[in-house]
């Protein structure tokens, strides 16, 4: 499925409503700490205001495709809830499961599951899984996360 | 396993030693049980990264356990420091290096800094770098007071480089302006890394910075002053201010902390450890610049006061 | 010259060898590994130079270092991330290359500058250390600045598309980098009142948040790897004469390429990040169809590869001649100098002259030895990029990437930033608006800021102080360097647009 979006217009309007968000957040320093960031906020609406304006009056819409964007939503999903578990549950007992579904929904893309399929993701999984980190843990030796569980 | 095997052999130890006389060796309880995470709230490669992993395998000697020394570095050690007091577990297994007069000085002057410069046990402060006023060998300017009255004719035109805002070299310039009654403009450099090349190429008039710089800068530069009690026996030439009529000694302090509420015994034991080994380090870090302590308890909430009567008003004043 | 004989003669002691083996082999790894850069690599070095004597930890640190700075190309040609940030602009050529199937062309070409670059430092800093590093501490506060507004000029002219939303780009990046602690004046900015943004974004978050999260979404959104052969091409075949032959038949990218490597790798600060873009823009100009470059021309990935590796050896130069660390893993390198009681300086040469020419000589070895590591490890890793089943690389480049993330700082919030950031790049990209630029703001942002700053209070005195910002010679250059290149990019266009109505009837 392909919709087309005035990039330009978009673009231009992320850019205004970043910049308000980050002017909103200023808060009171001195000249040394403002200086820059009021410049660059200053070029970013600049900037955006450009793009406003050549997406309303010289529209060059572009198509954007958007097939697959199911998939992406429960990836972001799934990266959520990744985060959330690593911090609260442990690394290894989250990216296993994780990893093996993430593993299964890229499969299914293709063709239809087999039993198989299940037996080598949980594998390769926990091979892969574990075995980088204990590579980063043990050889690199950066020590894990404050979480109950591996 | 470990464990098992310290509940044992331990207090069989002790008993042997206190038998033969000799000094218990030094545990207290059980403890450690196991290995020993040290933050350091630093890049790799600085100073507090350099000192810890010198002092890592000689605390693992001393200790029987693995030391970790890992890096947590952000916002001049604050994100680290932050953390730690809301997170570290308070028995004795995780330490934070600590650093003067960073700790004091950022909850001042910051709103969200994260922590309290109270938040924290301290184990003990084991050395010291003095500041020293820097020049380069090609300067004009012989002496202090040559700096001085050429600072006091021609106001804001000496510039002075130093490592960061509102850190140490910034308040000791700050007290060194109010002191000689001096306006000289201070640049801040992020970090000491950058300070060499400052000088060398003529970016900045002088530098007051820690006396390790000057050690290592030797021949290239001259140093003016140093702001220690005495003397340095590295920099022996080196006049210190309160020779030449100012007040003035501070520089940074490392030291190790536990969280609060860690048990006494344990920290006292920790801090017995680190004055151990703070005499083989001291072969290595005194001719770098360095001067061993031993601050701890009292002593180290007492400086912890001083600092922040000194300091405190400049820091206030934002 | 005995002096240099005898260095010669300690490093090709066998276990010398070895080392450097190993110390190229492991950066190779480190490199290739997206989060972990070479400042890190030879922190987690350090413990084991303990053990060593002074010339072997000099060794093995210059060889990791060599390295990681290679390695990096690895993941920039097959999944088209940096590994480290010196090789932002092998992406731009190299992942085209490794899409058409011309991986291992890729690679090895890629291998091949990288030892020609890495040669030429070595040359450099046994020749001209002392005039070199004489112009390095020229660069001061002003300069720096300037310098960085010469890079964030470099947008316009890398942004594949829209110059305004490339520029749009670079700003969000420079936004990003102010947040944190301000590096003068030491205030907090943009952090919600939450200690653990005192931090800010750490580069190598956004890096990974920026190229391989965007990276990874797209496959996933696509059903298939990015690395698939179109249908009926080939994938081409390791062939180490072809690509000799390609590097060398470009005698003037090369020389080019490793000429701006050097100068920009004595620049304090200036990092490898900066001396691969500029290398590669300026064969981009150089070049007789710039409109190949960024869908897999030789040229770009020859320029980037040979400039970064000119660093590793090149930005010795001051630390060596002067006691100053040109770059952050020369800062780790001094620390390891002065715990074993050398101290840096044109006297280091005289007194320590066998290990202070040791060591640089082993750096030329090491570049060499990245020929058989390259050749075994690049094989090795291209076959399993590409054998893996896109099904597997993706969970298992986002569990590398979490690891790495984290094992930055320490810190989750980093690896949250990197996530947030990733799902942001993806759909910013889908604007039209890239990953390069963003990242290239945040690299010159805080050099821009402090240089501007720095440069301000040293003209506290002057009526304006402003004026400081151009006073001093150096500075002068470097504006007009930065006149030349946006006449040079913007006139000719224009003058074509001019001129078409008269050339026709």
């Amino acid at each position: 499925m392909q919709i087309r979006i005035n990039t330009d217009l978009v673009s231009g309007i992320f850019g205004l409503v970043l910049a308000g968000l980050f002017w909103s957040q200023r808060g009171s320093v001195g000249f040394m700490s403002s200086v820059f960031p009021d410049t660059v906020l200053a070029i970013i609406g600049l900037i955006s205001a450009i793009l406003v304006g050549r997406g309303i009056f010289s529209p060059t819409a572009e198509t954007v495709d958007l097939t697959g964007a199911g998939r992406l939503l429960i990836t972001v999903g799934i990266l959520a809830l990744w985060w959330v578990g690593i911090a609260n549950v442990g690394f290894v007992s989250t990216s296993v499961p994780l990893f093996v579904v993430l593993a299964l929904m890229l499969i299914r893309t293709n063709r239809a599951l087999r039993w198989q399929d299940f037996a080598v993701a949980i594998g390769v999984a926990i091979a892969l899984t574990y075995g980088f980190y204990w590579v980063f843990t043990e050889v690199l030796g950066i020590r894990p996360f404050r979480a109950p569980f591996i | 396993m470990f464990a098992l095997v310290r509940t044992v052999a331990l207090p069989m130890g002790m008993a042997i030693s206190a038998a033969f006389g000799m000094a218990a060796p030094a545990v207290a309880q059980d403890f450690p049980t196991r290995a020993i995470e040290y933050i350091i709230p630093f890049n790799p490669g600085g100073e507090s990264d350099v000192t810890a992993r010198l002092q890592e395998p000689l605390l693992k000697e001393a200790l029987g356990v693995d030391v970790n020394v890992r890096h947590q570095p952000g916002g001049g050690g604050a994100v680290a420091w932050s953390e730690f007091q809301s997170n570290a577990e308070a028995d004795g297994h995780e330490i934070i290096g600590i650093n003067l007069p960073h700790i004091v000085g950022q909850p001042i002057q910051r709103a969200d800094a994260g922590y309290s410069t109270e938040g924290f046990d301290i184990i003990t402060w084991f050395h010291f770098t003095p500041h020293v006023l820097i020049v380069p060998a090609s300067s004009p300017f012989q002496t202090l007071d040559d700096l001085v009255s050429f600072a006091t004719e021609n106001p804001q035109a000496v510039t002075m480089g130093g490592s960061g805002t509102f850190s140490g070299n910034h308040l000791e310039t700050l007290r060194f302006e109010e002191l000689a009654e001096v306006d000289v403009t201070y640049i801040p450099f992020t970090g000491t890394g950058p300070l060499p090349a400052a000088i060398l190429g003529g970016h900045v008039g002088s530098v007051m910075s820690n006396s390790t710089l000057g050690v290592q800068m030797g021949d290239q530069v001259r140093v003016l002053a140093v702001a220690a009690d005495e003397r340095l026996e590295v920099l022996p030439d080196v006049p210190t201010f309160k020779e030449q009529g100012y007040d003035i000694v501070g520089g940074t302090f490392r030291g190790v902390a536990a969280p609060k509420g860690t048990p006494a015994d344990r920290v006292t034991m920790l801090a017995d450890v680190f004055t151990e080994i703070n005499e083989t380090l001291g072969e290595r870090q005194i001719p770098m610049g360095f001067q061993m302590t031993d601050i701890r308890g009292d002593d180290a909430v007492a400086l912890l006061d001083r600092l922040k009567t000194q300091y405190g008003p400049y820091l206030e004043g934002n | 010259m005995d002096v240099f004989l005898e260095a010669a003669q300690s490093i090709l002691a066998p276990h010398m060898l070895l080392l450097v083996f190993l110390g190229v082999t492991a950066g190779l790894f480190v490199g290739a590994l997206p989060g972990l850069t070479a400042t890190m690599a030879l922190a987690l070095m350090l413990p084991f130079t303990f053990t060593l004597d002074a010339l072997e930890g000099l060794v093995a640190l210059g060889a990791v270092y060599m390295g990681t700075i290679y390695g990096g190309a690895f993941t920039a040609i097959l999944i088209n991330t940096p590994g480290t940030p010196s090789s932002i602009a092998t992406t731009f050529d190299g992942h085209p290359m490794a899409k058409q199937g011309r991986g291992l062309e890729a690679i090895s070409i890629a291998t091949i500058a990288s030892v020609v670059g890495g040669l030429v430092g070595v040359a450099f800093l046994l020749l001209a250390a002392p005039p070199l590093a004489k112009l390095a501490i020229r660069f001061g506060p002003a300069e720096m600045f300037w310098v960085a507004i010469l890079g964030l000029t470099l947008i316009g002219t890398l942004a594949s598309g829209s110059v305004l939303k490339g520029l749009l780009g670079g700003a969000i990046g420079l936004l990003i980098g102010t947040i944190g602690i301000s590096p003068i004046g030491g205030e907090s900015r943009f952090t919600l009142g939450w200690p653990p943004l005192q931090g800010g974004v750490s580069l190598i978050v956004a890096l990974i948040g920026l190229f391989v999260i965007p990276e990874l979404l797209d496959m996933i959104r696509r059903g298939r790897a990015a690395l698939a052969p179109p249908l009926g091409v080939t994938p081409s075949r390791f062939n180490f004469g072809s690509a000799a032959r390609t590097v060398f038949s470009q005698p003037v990218n090369l020389i080019r390429s490793c000429g701006i490597g050097q100068i920009i790798a004595v620049i304090p600060g200036a990092g490898g990040s900066i001396t691969s873009l500029v290398a590669y823009n300026e064969a981009k100009r150089a070049s007789k169809s710039p409109e190949t470059f960024g869908k897999g021309n030789p040229e770009g990935l020859v320029a980037s590869e040979s400039s970064n590796n000119v660093m590793v050896a090149g930005s010795m130069v001051p630390l060596l001649a002067l006691g100053i660390p040109g770059a952050p893993p020369d800062a780790v390198i001094l620390g390891v100098m002065l715990l074993h009681g050398l101290r840096p300086g044109l006297a280091l040469f005289t007194e320590s002259g066998v290990l202070a020419n040791g060591f640089i000589l082993s750096m030329g070895l090491a570049a060499l030895m990245l020929i058989p590591v390259g050749l075994l490890g690049g094989q090795l890793i291209y076959r399993i990029v590409l054998r893996t089943p896109y099904y597997f690389l993706v969970p298992t480049i986002l569990v590398i990437t979490m690891l790495g993330t984290y094992a930055l700082r320490n810190n989750l919030l980093d690896v949250a930033i990197m996530l947030g950031l990733g799902v942001a790049g993806f759909m910013l990209r889908g604007l039209g608006i890239g990953a390069a630029p963003i990242v290239l703001g945040l690299i010159l942002g805080t050099i821009a800021e402090q240089g501007y700053v720095q440069t301000i209070l040293g003209g506290m005195a002057l009526p304006v102080p402003q004026v400081r910002l151009f006073i001093n010679p150096l500075s002068q250059i470097i504006i007009g360097l930065i006149l030349a290149v946006l006449l040079w990019s913007f006139v000719p266009p224009l003058l074509r647009r001019w001129r078409k109505p008269r050339g026709g009837e």
